[in-house]
């Protein structure tokens, strides 16, 4: 050891043994709160030890014992006790009704105390902690401040508090005037920014109430549409002219934000006239609906004239797009808002870029062709740094994609997929799901290059597909039309496998070698018999079979899953190959596996083993290509349970079978030697009754009949026993609640046309203090009649699940747009 | 419109200089929230965006100096690029109040962090006043009033 | 006699009242800060033992001899340290405009880092490591790759006890360093940081992000240490530095009413002491 650290470790040797922090604080914590119980302890003292509590708090230490010194600090006549003592119970107070009650007589005293400022404290802290029982209590005082105050301090506090007091008790509104609020807009002295804050923030209270309060439903006795609304709708003409004078103000000094005047009082005013107006139209309210034209024009004049190139007018101009698209304003408008966002993905600024690529893919549906105009800035910010930008490109790189223009959109996607790396698996993965669904949805004419994109994944993101989604490849791989098209592209594989420049494909890159695998049992047979424009000298039976035993030999102890797929490819080569040397090479690669440790190879490898020894024309028949599948998963899970409920047995299994899923076939009991050659044959080959079961499978051209629960045309089906909630002359409406647990709900709605329907749009409101999330219609807008589509919801948060649903829609031969809505109550309570 | 959910003032090193909570939560959930932002965003590389998506709500962070400022805010109700700039607004008042302040300011004057950020921020985390020089005009008058209180004690 | 005191003192504070409104501006004298104890408790904020001393109190300095003379001007522009040779600094100073601590210096050389590393966590060190508050370690970080070192560190020092890695080859971009920190500042619960130190760029002392850099941030990372012996500075905030307002008339109105509250005291101590005090209390406005 160093000569210097001895004789550091010498002198301080002397010094006491050291507690830890922890013990630090848990001392120090004990220390204030028996000093806090002293009463004699001097004021300064006892702030000392609070301003400590304080900082323990900070930290994230214990500190409710502060809780009723910090009220008591508050009664003090100093203004210094007063102040803290309102911030350490802003702070430490947890909304324990005990406490709260303690408090309401110190607010009540203060918030007529001859201070303005111990009122401002008073009022602020009454926000923070409002109970409904507070709200009640108080708000009469806080009223008082706001009809009778004329300064701009204190109204803009009362204004704040009164709108959260309101809010916390809706009976309130009854006490509750308008012409408070008239009269202080009219008193141009003491209308300062902060007061119009307070104003928004009242009014957005009121108006939230009437979002979420039920048509005809009587709470209390107040007619919201009359006795509310009606005067609220009087401020509209002063709102719109304010915020048109804001916005077109060019530089008002204290209140300027890079060029921009007051884009916080900006945004509340867009954000309370939004409100004004979805509650216009909830409650179909013509003295607000009348403003609408004037709101639809300032909105124009705002999305022209606003800075876009500084943060806070980008923040206006967010305002304003989601202010169009919420309220679904008419459509140049909408392509406006479009517009707009495309120029926050052209700029430089990634949290502009975040909102745009966020906000775009909630707006597609009501705006698609608009959205797909800037393609061409949405790829690229596939290639942005930052991984939160690409993977929100990447979502709304589906969302936009149909047929005209998904071939451009999948070979950006390609791009994507080759420079990812091992840290952004996830947007690998979502990536695949969705090219895979893709292929599903979208009638691919150039099949060729279907199958080419395919092996790029393979070839590019091959380690992170899941053996599911190897599965699904392999469906579609199987399903090409042309045979060609399918030794092609197992000749491509094979020369890229085979031509010992292999390096581009790792040894972890199992989806590869599984595709591979299966596509030599499959179409080996078209290679070897030089069927393709095949390189022989690359490629031939025996670089295959010896490519095989390579593979064997490499993933024999590491992926049993590929193994499996070696054994079931040599049997169907069997059949398929002519060389007996290489036959007989298989033959002995599927014995090799006849005592191994590994039951389900060694049940697999003994079975083949008598299978090999049938004669070939049995094997033929066996062995044959496979027929056509048709996929029975779905976009939507519950439907795809569902399905798999009803066909828990036959044909998915069969699937999976052929596939070689062993996650099906693990289930089966080993079976040891002295088993039957027949039932074993019927066992391992359950296939064979099935692709042979002439009548059916002939009459659909080989292609696998499943029997599905509704009639094959509608991709849509409805689930048994789903509760009808709505029955009108166009449509009936079901839904189905999949699940409601902590706080979250998911629903299905189901819409079945009675008539062709056309443009359907769908738009659900919830309980204020829930969030709902809406899915995507699926799979159209457009419902032939008997056909139906279906809406996901996901709704969050608590209370009873109310729904209301709006509907509109066209039928054919009639312009004009229908409207339906209804409320629906489910049971479930969140 | 405003609805914030919490700010949080994070060290370089993760340490926490400051919290307010503006919705009601569990004292598990702040925790939960305290323990698993802060190493997700002192992680974040310097050009990444400044929005994230946590739990069920959006995080919202900007960085000045040795800190972070870290607001949650509610989704669909809040508009992120406005946070950024109320982020923004209270690190330039502090800035006038404290004269260039830095984490050793905010530290020693919490209390004065937490006097600024209440004459700004109100009830559900909705902005209540928008000019820096209002903010700054109050805060002062109440700190001279707090060393008036000797004065009119003796006095009374 | 009291009264003529009394007097006196508002005399003269009517007198300064009556120049400070005639000049409308300024203040004549600085007020001396009084009663400091009470205001720098107040701030005393953190959890902090007041009485007894908590001896986690060391700061290593260490480096390369090849790098000596990186640390001697360290120790000199940092500590104000002017040792050259001396492995032990006692009872430095260090101070800021909220507080004053007390240091001691353990300054050392390595000839091979890991070696030095690996010593000090040996079990023999542990009563080194448990009052060691800081770390600055001075290297170039062309020569020695001290992410490999810092693993060595984890779980041997103490918790808050701070790591300074600085780098002083000016080859080395900020980019280079900006990353490690971005490595780095997950794994430890410490502060661990990597520093770029270049003497011949002194004035560059912030980032873009407004981040002290160089000396400045070891300094800032010195100061919101959380010391536990540390004693609070007399000090006042920007704000109260400035005269506070008071409008004249109201001064007067306050002398006006603390004199007749004077004149119907009965106990003279005690009418001097409320005279002393007013005057105290009023000069503060002046």
């Amino acid at each position: 050891m160093g000569s210097s650290l001895r004789s550091f470790i010498k002198d301080v040797r002397g010094a006491k043994t050291l507690a830890d922090e922890r013990a630090t604080i848990t001392k120090q914590s004990a220390k204030i709160r028996t000093k806090l119980r002293d009463d004699h302890l001097p004021h300064d003292k006892r702030r000392l030890n609070i301003q400590k509590l304080l900082y323990l708090y900070i930290l994230g230490e214990k500190t409710h014992f502060g809780q009723v010194e910090s009220i008591n600090l508050i009664a003090s006549d100093d203004f210094v006790d007063k102040r803290l003592g309102y911030l350490a119970a802003t702070l430490l107070l947890d909304g324990s009704e005990d406490l709260l009650t303690l408090l309401t007589n110190m607010l009540n005293n203060d918030l007529h105390h001859p201070n303005k400022y111990a009122v401002s404290l008073a009022l602020t802290s009454l926000g923070f902690l409002s109970s409904p029982e507070l709200a009640r209590d108080l708000y009469p005082d806080v009223e008082n401040i706001i009809k009778n105050s004329k300064d701009p301090f204190l109204l803009k506090k009362a204004l704040q508090c009164a709108a959260k007091l309101i809010f916390k008790d809706t009976s309130l509104l009854e006490i509750f005037n308008i012409e408070d609020i008239t009269e202080i807009l009219c008193n141009h002295s003491i209308c300062t920014h902060g007061v119009l804050l307070g104003v928004t923030k009242i009014l957005q209270s009121i108006l939230a109430i009437g979002l979420n309060r039920e048509k005809n439903d009587d709470e209390g006795d107040i007619d919201y549409k009359n006795d509310i609304l009606s005067p609220l709708s009087l401020l509209l003409r002063d709102f719109l002219t304010r915020l048109e004078n804001l916005n077109s103000k060019n530089i008002e000094p204290g209140y300027d934000v890079q060029g921009i005047c007051d884009p916080f009082l900006q945004c509340e005013m867009l954000y309370t006239l939004k409100l004004y107006f979805q509650v216009g139209e909830l409650m179909d309210s013509n003295s607000v609906l009348d403003y609408k034209d004037n709101f639809c024009d300032l909105l124009t004049r705002i999305a022209t004239n606003t800075d876009c190139t500084k943060n806070s007018g980008q923040a206006i101009l967010y305002e304003t797009v989601k202010t169009i698209f919420s309220l679904n304003l008419n459509q140049p408008l909408r392509v406006l808002g479009v517009n707009i966002l495309a120029k926050f993905l052209a700029g430089k600024d990634n949290n502009t870029k975040y909102v745009s690529l966020n906000t775009l893919l909630k707006v597609v549906p009501q705006e698609p062709t608009a959205v797909q105009r800037h393609r061409k800035f949405i790829s690229h910010c596939l290639q942005d740094s930052d991984i939160s930008i690409r993977m929100r490109a990447l979502e709304l790189s589906f969302a936009i994609l149909d047929d005209s223009n998904l071939v451009e959109i999948i070979n950006e996607l390609m791009k994507f997929l080759a420079e990812q790396d091992e840290e952004s698996k996830d947007s690998v993965v979502y990536t695949i799901d969705h090219l895979i669904d893709t292929f599903d949805t979208y009638v691919v004419k150039d099949e060729n290059w279907k199958l080419d994109v395919f092996l790029n994944v393979l070839k590019l993101v091959g380690p992170f597909i899941n053996y599911e989604k190897i599965n699904d490849i392999l469906i579609i791989i199987n399903n090409t039309a042309q045979l060609s098209d399918k030794s092609d592209f197992l000749q491509k594989l094979l020369t890229i496998s085979l031509d010992g420049k292999s390096a581009e494909i790792s040894d972890d890159n199992i989806g590869w070698q599984l595709v591979l695998i299966w596509c030599i049992g499959e179409y080996g047979g078209l290679i070897s018999s030089g069927n393709t424009k095949s390189n022989t000298e690359v490629v031939n039976e025996s670089s295959i079979t010896d490519y095989l035993l390579n593979l064997q030999e490499c993933y024999t102890t590491t992926n049993h899953k590929i193994i499996n797929y070696i054994l079931t490819t040599s049997l169907k080569l069997s059949v398929k190959f002519h060389d007996p040397k290489n036959i007989e090479k298989l033959r002995q690669l599927i014995l090799h596996y006849a005592d191994s440790t590994d039951l389900l190879l060694q049940m697999k490898s003994n079975q083949y083993e008598i299978f090999f020894n049938q004669p070939i024309s049995t094997r033929k028949i066996i062995l044959e290509t496979m027929p056509k599948f048709e996929k029975i998963t779905e976009k939507q899970n519950n439907v795809k349970n569902i399905s798999k409920n009803l066909i828990s047995s036959g044909p998915a299994d069969l699937l999976s079978d052929l596939l070689n899923d062993d996650s099906k076939t693990d289930i089966k009991p080993p079976k040891s030697g002295n088993v039957k050659p027949l039932d074993l044959l019927e066992e391992i080959f359950g296939e064979k009754k099935n692709t042979n079961d002439p009548p059916k499978s002939k009459e659909n051209e080989g292609s696998v009949n499943l029997p599905l629960p509704v009639s094959a045309d509608s991709d849509v089906i409805l689930p048994p026993d789903v509760p009808k909630i709505h029955d009108s002359t166009s449509l009936n409406v079901y839904a189905s609640l999949l699940s409601a647990d902590s706080g979250s709900a998911h629903i299905e709605l189901f819409f079945q046309a009675k008539s062709p329907v056309f443009d359907l749009q769908i738009f659900c409101a919830v309980p204020r203090a829930q969030k709902l999330t809406m899915g995507q219609l699926y799979p159209s807008s457009t419902i032939k009649a008997n056909q139906i589509c279906k809406q996901s919801l996901k709704i969050s948060g608590s209370g009873k699940m109310k729904l209301r649903i709006k509907l509109d829609f066209h039928l054919s031969g009639s312009s004009s747009a229908i409207n339906e809505q209804f409320d629906h109550k489910f049971e479930k309570t969140l | 419109m405003t609805q914030l959910k919490y700010l949080i003032l994070v060290s370089r090193q993760g340490k926490i200089r400051l919290k307010k909570w503006y919705t009601a939560m569990s004292a598990s959930e702040k925790a939960k929230i305290a323990k698993d932002l802060t190493p997700t965003i002192l992680a974040r590389k310097p050009k990444m965006c400044n929005i994230i998506e946590y739990s069920d709500h959006k995080v919202v962070y900007k960085r000045y100096a040795s800190l972070f400022f870290i607001v949650g805010v509610t989704p669909d109700i809040d508009n992120e690029l406005l946070t950024l700039e109320i982020i923004h607004r209270f690190v330039e008042t502090m800035d006038t109040y404290f004269g260039n302040v830095c984490e050793l300011d905010i530290i020693f004057n919490f209390n004065k962090v937490y006097d600024i950020l209440n004459e700004m921020i109100m009830c559900d985390g909705s902005i209540a006043e928008s000019s820096r020089k209002e903010v700054l005009h109050h805060v002062t008058v109440m700190d001279t009033m707090e060393s008036n209180d000797n004065l009119e004690r003796v006095l009374s | 006699m009291y009264m003529c005191t009394f007097y006196d003192i508002l005399s003269l504070l009517i007198r300064i009242a009556i120049l400070k409104a005639k000049k409308n501006a300024g203040t004549i004298e600085k007020r001396k800060v009084k009663d400091t104890k009470v205001d720098s408790i107040i701030r005393n904020t953190q959890p902090v033992m007041e009485e007894h001393h908590y001896p986690q109190n060391k700061i290593l300095v260490l480096s390369h001899h090849s790098h000596d003379s990186f640390k001697t001007q360290l120790l000199k522009d940092l500590f104000h340290c002017n040792t050259t040779s001396a492995s032990i600094v006692k009872d430095q100073t260090w101070g800021n405009k909220y507080y004053r601590t007390c240091v001691d210096l353990y300054i050392d050389f390595f000839k091979d880092l890991p070696e030095w590393i690996e010593e000090f966590i040996m079990p023999e060190c542990e009563p080194l490591r448990n009052v060691v508050a800081g770390i600055i370690i001075i290297l170039d970080n062309r020569l020695i790759k001290p992410q490999e070192l810092l693993n060595l560190f984890k779980g041997a020092v103490h918790e808050n006890t701070f790591i300074v890695l600085v780098n002083v080859n000016e080859e080395v971009p900020q980019d280079e360093i900006d990353e490690l920190n971005e490595i780095w500042s997950n794994v430890f619960t410490n502060i661990v940081e990597f520093i770029n130190w270049t003497r011949s760029k002194p004035t560059i002392n912030h980032n873009e992000y407004g981040e002290k850099l160089g000396l400045y941030r070891i300094q800032e990372i010195i100061d919101t240490h959380g010391w536990l012996n540390c004693e609070l500075q007399p000090i006042t905030t920007t704000k109260e530095e400035t005269p506070r307002d008071m409008p004249l008339e109201q001064i007067i109105t306050n002398l006006q009413s603390a004199r007749s509250k004077y004149k119907s005291m009965k106990d003279n101590s005690e009418a001097d002491a409320f005279a002393s005090e007013v005057a105290d209390e009023l000069s503060k406005y002046l």
